[in-house]
């Protein structure tokens, strides 16, 4: 910012033109003989101003009405305003001062001793200027960064779900078990994840929690790729050693989690392998792989196991029929399919409207 | 200004020297800002307000008289004046008349000088 104007506000003339003499060769000199025109000034050149040399009259109104007004504009923070007087009071001293004027000349003054006292008053606040500006300037670079970061950040969480969709997409082709399953269970888990923020804010989640949870509930079985088809698929019931071996699919889901963890965003793996490994655990500690109980089990594996449990009720599978959502819905209140949160119970009870409404909208799109 | 305006200006108590330092040496200007100095009121009007004894209105004249000689060297009228400032500052009268005549002495023997300028 170039500051190349100095403003001289004195209702003696001759007294401007004797300050307007000394500086006149390094500053294009303004004049004002009243409060109210050098207002008018400083409004339309306050950004070239690099001082204000400011008469100072007995009674101080007029130079107390300059200086409460350039404060209050803030224009007292980037101009320094120099009083001058030929007053020889420290009173008044005190009052200029204690108003915001940067310094004080007094009448009748020295030549050199004015100009080296406004040219200090003028670095001073130059530099100060330029501080600000440089400040000014770093904040913006910042706030651009920023910006960038973000966008960086929710590229990668975007490619990571596009990942985790492909990958769906290849459980849903190659396993029966996956079928028409990923869309489905991603939609319920919204609903109780919704239904979970409102109703019990003590779990903390935000709205990027429920949809991180809903997206990644679709992960919840990956670890069934690594099960051998032969029990995966196996057309009756299965033996004690095979079903222990089934419950593994829980770990190796996370084995597989852990294979994409460069992918995906820190928060969006921690809920990947939460859902994984926890979405067999029960409310009362008897689940598996762990047996943790209560609260100890994530949010996350509470919300996606109630919708694995009504899910698989609804599906057929190799060893069952499908249930109506009537039925399913009774089973898991009546704690047949699973033991869950009372929290959790009271969700799904809030959500089976809607529930039961995504159900009859995605029949009407397969036909 | 011709050498014996200066002189006179000297003898009235005018700091010459000073005042052209202040001025830049620019002696055209000190010219005009004397010549300016016939059209100021301010004498006037502090004896107006003695006279009246609006001694604020005095105090404000005599203030400004104080800052305009000053800067124009004038020392022998701001030296007067300076007598009248504190007195009038103290609002203490006594020989307040005395003061002023005797300022407005000071004052006329400068305006003389400056009477002659052409």
């Amino acid at each position: 910012m170039n500051r190349h104007k100095m403003l001289i506000v004195d209702d003696m003339e001759s007294n401007r033109l004797i300050l307007a003499e000394i500086f006149r060769s390094d500053y294009q000199i303004l004049e004002a003989s009243d409060s109210k025109t050098a207002l008018q000034i400083l409004e339309e050149n306050y950004a070239e101003t690099a001082a204000v040399l400011l008469d100072w009259h007995l009674s101080g109104e007029d130079g107390n009405k300059v200086l409460e007004i350039m404060k209050e504009k803030g224009w007292l923070d980037h101009i320094p305003v120099l009083v001058v007087t030929a007053e020889q009071s420290v009173e008044t001293e005190r009052i200029c001062i204690g108003l915001g004027a940067s310094d004080m000349i007094r009448k009748p003054f020295d030549r050199e001793v004015v100009r080296k006292r406004v040219d200090n008053n003028i670095s001073l606040y130059q530099h100060k200027n330029h501080m600000e500006e440089k400040v000014q300037e770093q904040n913006q670079l910042l706030r651009k960064q920023y910006t960038v970061l973000k966008l960086q950040a929710e590229k990668l969480k975007k490619s990571s779900r596009q990942m985790i969709d492909v990958v769906c997409n290849i459980l849903e082709h190659h396993y029966p078990e996956f079928d028409e399953n990923t869309q489905t269970v991603r939609e319920i888990s919204r609903i109780i994840g919704k239904k979970v923020q409102v109703h019990y804010p003590e779990y903390k989640l935000k709205d990027e929690d429920v949809e991180a949870i809903a997206e990644l509930a679709a992960l919840r079985d990956i670890g069934k790729l690594l099960i051998s088809d032969h029990v995966l698929f196996k057309p009756a019931k299965l033996t004690k050693e095979e079903n222990e071996y089934m419950k593994s699919h829980t770990s190796k889901g996370c084995e597989i989690m852990k294979m994409m963890k460069g992918i995906q965003t820190p928060e969006d793996y921690k809920k990947s392998m939460e859902i994984c490994r926890y979405h067999h655990e029960r409310y009362d500690g008897r689940g598996y792989p762990e047996g943790l109980k209560g609260d100890e089990i994530p949010i996350s594996a509470q919300i996606v196991s109630v919708v694995d449990a009504y899910h698989a009720l609804i599906s057929e599978r190799i060893y069952k029929r499908s249930f109506s959502k009537e039925e399913a819905y009774y089973m898991i209140l009546g704690g047949d399919c699973g033991i869950f949160s009372p929290k959790i119970m009271e969700c799904f009870r809030m959500s089976r409207k809607e529930i039961e409404t995504i159900e009859v909208e995605e029949r009407e799109e397969t036909v | 200004m011709n050498q014996e305006i200066k002189e006179a200006l000297a003898a009235a108590g005018v700091n010459m020297e000073e005042a052209l330092n202040r001025l830049m040496n620019n002696e055209m200007l000190l010219k005009r800002l004397l010549l300016k100095f016939k059209d100021d009121k301010n004498l006037a009007g502090l004896e107006q307000a003695v006279a009246e004894k609006s001694y604020e209105d005095a105090f404000h004249c005599a203030h400004t008289l104080k800052g305009v000689a000053g800067n124009l060297g004038m020392e022998k009228i701001m030296n007067a004046d300076v007598v009248v400032v504190e007195k009038l500052r103290s609002e203490n009268y006594e020989g307040l008349e005395a003061d002023v005549a005797n300022l407005k002495e000071a004052y006329t023997q400068v305006m003389d000088v400056i009477m002659r300028i052409e």
